[in-house]
């Protein structure tokens, strides 16, 4: 079930109603059978892989627990031995789940590569298996669990149906954000007393979230499906055009549905982490990275680079690490190489520029540069955006070999020409449509730039009068109906991350 | 304080639903602006007429093109509206007649059943998903819309057709004046389309009768069933639509209707069979549907039927004031079509418009070579116009038609053509 269908409009006010009719003790229950219910929209057997990824943590947490507990009273080195190794069989056991439905195909396929090259002709298999919705995302979110209890962040949890809807909890099930278990677990025994504020400002995040998803990201996105998929007949500055609006695309289709999940959780109490803020607002890469899909960002961070040694051992291994945590949330996105390459080239341009960090600031000191100006800001975001969005080549391209012809052909084909005639508007998105989606990237831009400099829109409106409030919401929802692209002649297009 | 919790709920409810009914009323008009005007404001007509109609009109674009209502109001006085709709089977014409039925009962329901089809949307391509719009999207949000499209879509696609937005939402690109500024046709749901194609007389003798029953012959018979039940009488027409593929293949379902009409004591006005109402060299915008010229002569003979079988009441103060009214605006939308086919080019199209028993012509040319220079001699002998009705002017350079009203004489407007080198 798709946020952007009219099951899901159905779906969720029925929800909500009855979520606040049932008493508190037991609206964990009726998440839960929600949950489930909305993941085998999409397939219902793949629903037994989520309930095994449930079974296989909650289980791990309990032994982790009782190990622990065993080594801390009794001092044997032993069950702690022992805790460490339930954390490793549940890592096994979730990622070769994730592994068997997403890499399998990818491995047999270069296994089989690489021993041609060594004149070895094997026949691997191929499972051609659908990839099942939200893998990533819930595998990732039960393995944190793991770790955390393992840590002692948090104690493990007793009551398995309230950990199977920290799992499985519908708003933010298939594409994050990733939630912590020390932030999201404990919610589920609160109680959430209906507040009108509250569920106005969910909706109307929802709405905003919607904004994103239908109006901006699914308009570019035909502009963009038509020159990525005929690259050679639009090429060079077609090309140009199309990325950087890509750029925006992804951001708006998976910030946007991160919007909706949050908007959605918070009409029922729920608080979910930020995912974004303001990413193309980053002044330097590391700077981006802590501002996009920051929720998986600190899962890599937290569970990979700091057990990988982090910064603490040197500056090679710490440069080392950010390669290795960068080629992994690569491969996290999906079994591509140009995934893999992507992930590579962010991590690179974030130990470059760690690198040249003091030769930087050495050379503004010589040039007097002022570091606080706002011609400096704008010249760092600029420089930010065209070296993140380069990399998108990688991300967007069916394939590897694809983004490199696509590079070349911005390098060589001279065709300016498209900036001055109507070029641009023959791509599926004809003048207007193309104005609105110009339109709505400024309004993107300037929430953005609002957040940025820490002025909270949500808040503002509040503070403002009854008719300017509802205006808004209304001209939100209003905007959607209208520009929105959805209705007949279109198919409700998935949210990119899904796939993932 | 259990005082001051209960009066925090009634604001929160009330300002609950104040906004939602701000947002209902906001997005009815963004409906309303956003909508297929020409589809909208024509079932807006029919909704809106007060009083019972004397005769409804059913069937696909055949009927659609062939009978105008103003004509039988100027003609006979008889209040009557077109509900047909493009490429409409019979399928979706039973619900659009128990649609209709349900909101403005008339004494006659005429179906045409040229298109007897099944109009499932399964079998259908996007095209005729838009004429299925077209046909089920006015219908006011009722039990009878949704078994409506419960029948036609078979249940898929639903949500489409309850809320038509989806389909209509992306016009906020073509919006014109008229979307904002709701402006009835007057035409009371007819269509016109002014142009001529030549067509031959198809022969109808020596068709065999069908043997077999065609699949859709039981929306026929719930047809037939509700005209009973509402006491409607029906009739069943066959448009003049010689020369199309579907008559040369339907040819011999036609031969059985007639006997299951005579079978069901329903009169059946085949004009396909009766030849001598239209001109086959004039009366055919293309080889389906009839032009004004010859849908004035088929409304005529419907007409002229309907009042010799059946009695009509009278009409009230109020309504003849308002059909009357309509006749107006419909001749000042003849005027429009006038000019907008005063292009100095097409006499044959001109002369087509001008054909109405509401006017009256004067036509000068300098000679007779100019009938031949327009290809116009087919027309003018439509027009039973010898050499002794044109005015010979050999100071002029074109055909010059100037059009007065016919009652009064006042002058109503006029063209030049020029015929080309």
């Amino acid at each position: 079930m798709l946020f952007n269908s009219v099951d899901f409009l159905v779906f969720f006010p029925i929800v909500v109603l009855l979520y606040y009719c049932i008493p508190n003790r037991f609206r964990y229950i009726w998440l839960l059978v929600c949950s489930y219910y909305f993941y085998m929209c999409w397939n219902v057997e793949y629903a037994l892989l989520l309930l095994g990824s449930t079974i296989i943590t909650y289980f791990s947490g309990m032994l982790i627990e009782k190990f622990a507990k065993s080594a801390k009273e009794n001092g044997k080195a032993h069950k702690k031995g022992a805790a460490k190794a339930v954390v490793v069989v549940s890592f096994v056991l979730n990622l070769g789940i994730l592994f068997f439905f997403k890499y399998f195909d990818f491995f047999t396929e270069n296994l089989e590569k690489a021993l041609s090259i060594v004149n070895i002709q094997v026949q691997m298999p191929q499972l051609s298996l659908l990839l099942p919705v939200g893998i990533s995302f819930y595998i990732f979110q039960a393995l944190g669990y793991t770790m955390d209890v393992y840590r002692g962040d948090i104690k493990a949890e007793k009551n398995f149906l309230k950990y199977a809807v920290f799992v499985s909890f519908f708003p933010q099930l298939v594409a994050g954000p990733i939630e912590r278990s020390k932030n999201l677990l404990k919610q589920f025994s609160e109680e959430h007393k209906f507040d009108l504020k509250r569920v106005q400002d969910s909706l109307l995040l929802m709405a905003w979230g919607y904004f994103c998803k239908m109006v901006i990201a699914d308009r570019i996105a035909i502009f963009v499906d038509a020159v990525y998929s005929d690259y050679v007949t639009y090429g060079g500055w077609y090309i140009a055009v199309a990325t950087v609006l890509f750029a925006f695309q992804i951001y708006c289709d998976f910030a946007g549905y991160s919007t909706i999940a949050m908007g959605a959780a918070g009409v029922m109490g729920f608080r979910l982490m930020e995912n974004f803020e303001g990413p193309y607002c980053a002044v330097s890469v590391p700077d981006f990275w802590k501002r996009w899909h920051i929720s998986l960002t600190s899962w890599f961070r937290d569970y990979l680079y700091i057990p990988l040694g982090g910064n603490r051992k040197g500056k090679f291994r710490k440069y080392l690490n950010k390669i290795i945590v960068f080629l992994v949330s690569g491969f996290w996105h999906g079994a591509q190489w140009s995934y893999v390459i992507w992930g590579g080239l962010n991590g690179l341009f974030i130990v470059l520029s760690e690198i040249f960090a003091p030769s930087r600031r050495w050379l503004k000191e010589k040039l007097g540069w002022k570091e606080n100006a706002a011609s400096n800001k704008v010249l760092q975001a600029i420089t930010t955006f065209l070296l993140v969005d380069f990399t998108w080549i990688f991300f967007r391209a069916p394939g590897t070999k694809d983004a490199l012809q696509m590079i070349q052909s911005m390098l060589t084909v001279k065709n300016f020409g498209i900036f001055f005639d109507s070029s641009l508007y023959r791509l599926g998105l004809d003048r207007r449509n193309f104005y609105v989606m110009i339109l709505s990237i400024i309004l993107l831009l300037v929430v953005d730039i609002c957040h940025n400099k820490g002025i909270r829109i949500r808040k503002w409106l509040e503070s403002q009068n009854l008719w300017f409030r509802w205006l808004v919401y209304i001209l939100l929802i209003e905007s959607v109906l209208i520009f929105g692209i959805w209705g007949v002649g279109y198919d409700k297009a998935a949210f990119i991350y899904f796939q993932f | 304080m259990k005082n001051t919790k209960v009066k925090a709920i009634i604001k929160s409810i009330i300002s609950v639903v104040c906004f939602l009914v701000l947002l209902a009323v906001c997005t009815y008009y963004v409906d309303r602006t956003l909508k297929d005007k020409g589809n909208y404001l024509k079932y807006k007509e029919f909704y809106e007429e007060e009083e019972p109609f004397d005769v409804l009109f059913f069937g696909s674009s055949r009927m659609l093109n062939g009978v105008y209502p103003m004509e039988l109001w100027d003609d006979f006085g008889l209040t009557t509206f077109n509900m047909a709709q493009h490429s409409e089977g019979t399928l979706v014409s039973y619900w659009q007649m128990k649609n209709a039925f349900h909101y403005n009962k008339p004494k006659v329901a005429v179906v045409d059943l040229t298109l007897l089809q099944d109009d499932k949307i399964m079998e259908h391509q996007e095209q005729e998903r838009g004429y299925l719009h077209k046909a089920l999207d006015h219908m006011p949000l009722s039990k009878i819309k949704y078994d409506a499209l419960k029948d036609v879509t078979e249940g898929i696609d639903i949500g489409e057709y309850l809320f038509p937005l989806a389909m209509y939402h992306n016009r906020w690109n073509d919006l014109e004046e008229i979307d904002v500024y709701l402006e009835l046709p007057q035409r009371k749901g007819a269509e016109a389309r002014v142009g001529i194609t030549k067509m031959y007389e198809a022969e109808w003798e020596g068709r065999t009768v069908a043997t077999s029953i065609n699949t859709e012959m039981y929306r026929l018979d719930a047809m037939v069933e509700l005209c009973e039940e509402e006491d409607v009488q029906l009739i069943f027409t066959l448009m003049p639509a010689t020369g199309m593929s579907e008559l040369e293949a339907m040819g011999e379902i036609y031969n059985y209707l007639e006997l299951y009409a005579q079978e069901h004591n329903i009169p059946f006005l085949n004009f396909e069979k009766d030849k001598g109402v239209v001109n086959y060299t004039t009366d055919f915008y293309d080889n389906s549907h009839l032009n004004p010229n010859g849908a004035k002569k088929v409304t005529y003979a419907i007409g002229e039927f309907l009042m010799d079988n059946y009695e009509f009441a009278p009409k009230s103060a109020k309504t003849q004031a308002a059909w009357n009214q309509a006749w107006s605006d419909n001749l000042g939308a003849k005027l429009g079509e006038m000019i907008l086919h005063d292009d100095h080019e097409n006499l044959n199209y001109y002369l087509l418009l001008v054909n109405d028993n509401t006017f009256c012509f004067d036509i000068k040319m300098p000679d007779v070579s100019y009938i031949e220079a327009f290809g116009a001699e087919d027309m003018f002998a439509e027009l039973k116009l010898t050499k002794e009705d044109i005015i010979f002017d050999s100071t002029e350079d074109a055909v010059v038609v100037t059009v007065y009203d016919e009652e009064t004489g006042a002058y109503f407007h006029s063209a030049k053509f020029i015929p080309k080198k």
